[in-house]
């Protein structure tokens, strides 16, 4: 078991590398001059040359890569032209509110998945799956932003369920002490709860949002893998043991699923950052989102270069993760035959 | 028992899938045929819809959806329906563009890896896993700042995703026809590799590859619309959907829902009617599969 | 059917003793669009206790549908059309989960065909074990265990308290079909169904399996419904058969009257494809003609009749179904000739 996990690991590494260089070449190579994007057209020849050197362009590929790369190992992610600070300190400031989104986004979207494939599996009833497979197929084919747009015209406006386009709290409240970033958990430490409320109340809409396409693949996933266990003959045995549909279901049919979930934890996190990128601007929410947005935009490319690799390096990280927890929980990888 | 009856269907299917998918299967079949009126629409609509899709009428500003104005005018009175057919053709021919691109050259690789194996295969594995780490968005956003936002940055950024995704699939499809016997069959008989490969080989990817065509056309009508929204897609005055739904977002939340609506649902359709039918198709050819 | 009653009397061999199960007229169908297929056809006899009753038929005679029928485990889209299912006189046809879910497993045990896919690779055996005893008996997991342990010991796992705590891909095949054997009977069961129990398994392990099961219906007196094509098995293990073809039991017989006088044409056409190493000649394997006949279309005469030496040239077999036809011999044969065919061997 070690030995796979340490391939797995090497493997990871291999692509992150891979990842690295790649993400490298597209920014430096691809036709266009980051000096002459951010000193701007008006700026002179003899400026742009000067900030080039500044910015080490008139390196060689390999050293620039190398110094890029050397940065990186100690925690130096570059300087942010459009904002004025460090990369660092930029990703400091607006990862715990992606974070908080995020991680509501993905209960949101494992919840619903779980819970409505199991709903339709359990009841074997055709109508079931196929209002679970029109939902999915609804999910997968709607773009979040205009989604997002829409629930603000019904939710905000309409409504006035559920706060407008004013970020993580309402206007005029004072963000709780620094802990952890998180608004919401922060709020609660302080012991402030009506600031908690608010903002989780901030939260849902964009939470719920960001999960329907997860929700997508996720209820889909988890569907076909309870269809294909259900015919599994230890489920006939199960039941031709005297056991009743719903313990078989939860105790034989329903680990099974959970278990194929595990495997699709990097393509959630790609589908959470998608998410993010694509909705966090319509409800002017202060994360990664849209900050890439933003830097795109402003050509910042030392900023879309750290959240290139930054997403890269998660996905792999999340990946392995996965496929440890698998090789550890399932007892065919953890124990081996005798 | 019930398996004998599946493989009864199933070979009778065999024998002729595509007769047997409009014959047999009604609702691919109607799906299929929203689908075809969907981008026939689009690709005659403009000859048939009098307005221009550009010109500007500031005397018809904000026009809700009339009969002369089927979906309403924009803040420049420009008419929406002619922007919407535009828009839609716009993104079906980026769509399929960027599922063709990517279905030959994640084929052609898929099949290299395949038969070649040992370090082409390594390589193209790796160089697939590295270019699958980022999200197919954040690809294309970068590639369009680096080139310069557009259409035409945008299908070679997603392009760039979509062939490893191809690749990925049908390079593992490819090891398991080799594992077969009538391709090791065909090797014994001394057939030529390059032949094995051409005849006996390609062919059976070509309903994968077209299954994985339609995801990847779905999925990138929609990335292209989220480019698009975000300003790095299609630049005006080109009409695209994405940017459409931009250009309503602010009249959205004030009473003007036709801006960004129409161009909204036309996506919301276009990709849930694709997504349909590639569940379908994949159920009717392999009745005994779920459409994952 | 007074009919059926009647022939069901003749037909069996212990008809003294009480029968723990009764079918009666069974019918189980296949609803597929376009078309229905008839799996179990009418189908009646009895179990009586201790009896070991074989049902033997080619792939697809409904041999397993039949069985699935009788504990309403037919998978859908099949289902018990009629008929009636009677575990000491009370219905089993039609009962609610929970109820059915009471009897199976603790009056009627079953045995599956492929152990390998029959354990839940992600629970120990024990856990599985444990759930399976506390499901009919009210026994702390502890008890259950120890009763566990003891069954386990008494199928032939060695060091049954360490491999209790093993999952199922640690185990062998046969091992497998020994735990779930005893699972099975862990309840003991008045009946044991076992569907093809060692056709996964190696000639070796097999005979066994086969040991194993003939050994536990010695010392529990259970009745066995052995499922199997393989007419050693039924020579080796029981006392009585049903053959089966097309959905449709054809001859009720003994074992003993089954090798030697069959009144069936099928049954006769059957054991005249058992392969006899001292008489078969290299390369002449002996096969029926033709094929099954879809069970989707409606059958108006005998089903086996294209295929069947004496009814393919005579118009009643094609026209007329055979009704059951009791013998001297208390055999019962769903065959026009059958009085023809007992004649002719005496």
């Amino acid at each position: 078991m070690l030995s796979t996990i340490l391939r797995r690991v090497g493997i990871s590494l291999a692509t992150i590398f891979g990842a690295s260089v790649f993400a490298f070449i597209l920014l430096r190579v691809v036709p266009g001059d980051p000096a002459r994007a951010i000193a701007g057209d008006m700026a002179t020849e003899d400026a742009v040359a000067a900030l080039r050197a500044d910015m080490g362009l008139d390196q060689n590929l390999f050293v620039q890569y190398w110094r890029y790369m050397r940065a990186v190992f100690t925690g130096d992610l570059g300087f942010s032209y459009s904002t004025g600070g460090t990369v660092n300190s930029l990703l400091g400031d607006r990862l715990p509110a992606t974070i908080e989104l995020g991680v509501l986004a993905v209960i949101f979207a494992i919840g619903t998945a779980v819970l409505f494939a199991s709903l339709a599996v359990y009841s074997n009833s055709r109508w079931a799956d196929r209002l679970l497979r029109t939902a999915s197929s609804l999910a997968m084919g709607s773009p979040p932003f205009w989604i997002a747009l829409l629930a603000l015209m019904v939710f905000a406006v309409q409504f006035g369920v559920f706060p407008g386009p004013e970020g993580r709290l309402s206007p005029g409240l004072v963000p709780p002490a620094d802990i952890t970033g998180l608004y919401s958990v922060d709020a609660l430490l302080a012991g402030n709860i009506p600031l908690m409320f608010n903002a989780l109340w901030h939260l849902v809409l964009p939470a719920a949002i960001i999960s329907i396409g997860p929700f997508a693949f996720l209820s889909r996933l988890y569907r076909s893998q309870l269809r294909s266990t259900r015919r599994e003959t230890f489920v006939m045995v199960a039941r031709s043991h005297g056991l009743t549909k719903f313990p078989v279901f939860n105790r034989h049919i329903a680990p099974h699923g959970l278990l194929s979930i595990l495997p699709a934890g990097s393509l959630l996190f790609a589908d959470l950052l998608t998410g993010s990128l694509l909705v966090e601007k319509v409800f002017g929410w202060p994360g990664i989102g849209s900050m890439t947005a933003d830097a795109i935009i402003q050509k910042d490319f030392a900023v879309v270069q750290a959240v290139l690799l930054l997403a890269a390096v998660l996905y792999v990280v999340v990946s392995l993760l996965a496929d440890v927890i698998l090789t550890t929980v399932d007892p065919r990888t953890r124990v081996g035959a005798r | 028992m019930t398996l004998s009856v599946a493989s009864v269907r199933a070979t009778q299917q065999r024998s002729n899938p595509i007769a047997v998918f409009l014959k047999r299967d009604i609702p691919l079949s109607i799906f299929l045929g929203l689908f075809i009126l969907l981008v026939v629409g689009l690709l005659i609509g403009p000859w048939l819809w009098p307005l221009s899709s550009d010109a500007i009428n500031l005397s018809n500003v904000l026009q809700a959806p009339s009969a002369a104005h089927p979906m309403g005018t924009d803040d420049t009175g420009r008419d929406l329906l002619a922007r919407f057919l535009d828009g839609g053709r716009t993104s079906v021919f980026a769509g399929l563009l960027i599922a063709v691109i990517g279905a030959v050259l994640g084929c052609a690789l898929a099949l290299m890896a395949g038969s070649m194996r040992g370090w082409v295969d390594s390589v193209f594995t790796w160089l697939t896993n590295s270019i699958l780490c980022f999200p197919a968005i954040l690809l294309a956003m970068a590639i369009a700042m680096a080139i310069r936002p557009g259409v035409t940055a945008v299908v070679i950024g997603l392009s760039l995703h979509s062939f490893p995704w191809y690749m990925r699939t049908l390079r593992s499809e490819v090891m398991r026809l080799y594992g077969q016997d009538f391709i090791r069959s065909t090797d014994a008989i001394g057939a030529h590799p390059v032949r094995i490969l051409l005849r006996h080989v390609l062919p059976h990817l070509i309903p994968t590859m077209i299954l994985q065509m339609a995801a990847v056309f779905g999925a990138s009508i929609l990335s292209l619309a989220a480019l698009g929204f975000l300003g790095l897609g299609a630049q005006p005055p080109t009409a695209e959907w994405g940017a459409m739904i931009t250009d309503g977002q602010q009249f959205f939340l004030t009473g003007q829902w036709w801006i960004a609506g129409f161009p909204g649902l036309g996506l919301l359709v276009a990709v849930t009617l694709t997504t349909l039918i590639a569940d379908r198709a994949r159920e009717v050819l392999d009745p005994r599969s779920d459409a994952v | 059917m007074p009919v059926n009653t009647e022939v069901q009397r003749a037909g069996q061999e212990q008809s003294t003793a009480t029968p723990v199960l009764e079918i009666n007229n069974l019918c189980t169908n296949f609803e597929l669009p376009g078309s229905t297929v008839q799996a179990v056809r009418d189908v009646s006899f009895t179990l009586c206790p201790g009896q070991r009753l074989a049902v033997v038929g080619e792939s697809g005679s409904g041999k397993s549908a039949m069985a699935m029928s009788l504990v309403g485990l037919i998978p859908p889209p099949g289902k018990v059309a009629s008929g009636s299912v009677k575990l000491r006189g009370k219905e089993l046809v039609g009962l609610g989960d929970k109820e059915i879910s009471a009897i199976r497993g603790k009056d009627i045990g079953l045995v599956f065909q492929d152990p390998m896919a029959g354990l839940d690779p992600l629970k120990t055996i024990g856990s599985q074990f444990v759930e399976t005893i506390r499901v009919h008996q009210n026994l702390s997991v502890r008890q259950a265990k120890e009763l566990a342990c003891e069954l386990l010991a008494e199928v032939g796992v060695n060091d049954p308290r360490r491999r209790i705590e093993d999952y199922p891909h640690q185990y062998s095949g046969g091992m497998r079909q020994r735990v779930l054997i005893a699972m099975a009977i862990a309840n003991d069961p008045a009946v044991v169904i076992a569907d093809e129990p060692t056709t996964a398994l190696d000639v070796t392990t097999q005979a066994q399996v086969l040991e194993l099961l003939e050994r536990i219906c010695d010392e529990r007196g259970n009745a066995l419904m052995m499922i199997t094509h393989n007419l050693g098995i039924v020579r080796q293990l029981c006392d009585s058969v049903n053959v089966m073809y097309a959905g449709r039991v054809v001859e009720q017989t003994s074992v003993n009257a089954l090798f030697n006088e069959p009144t069936h044409p099928y049954t006769k056409a059957l054991l005249d494809c058992m392969i006899d190493p001292y008489t078969t000649v290299r390369g002449q394997l002996p096969a029926i003609p033709g094929s099954p006949p879809d069970l989707a279309a409606a059958q108006p005469g005998c089903a086996f009749a294209e295929r069947c030496p004496l009814g393919s040239a005579e118009k009643i077999c094609h026209e007329q179904r055979p009704e059951a036809v009791v013998l001297a011999s208390g055999a019962v044969s769903r065959c026009h000739f059958a009085h023809e065919l007992e004649g002719a061997q005496s």
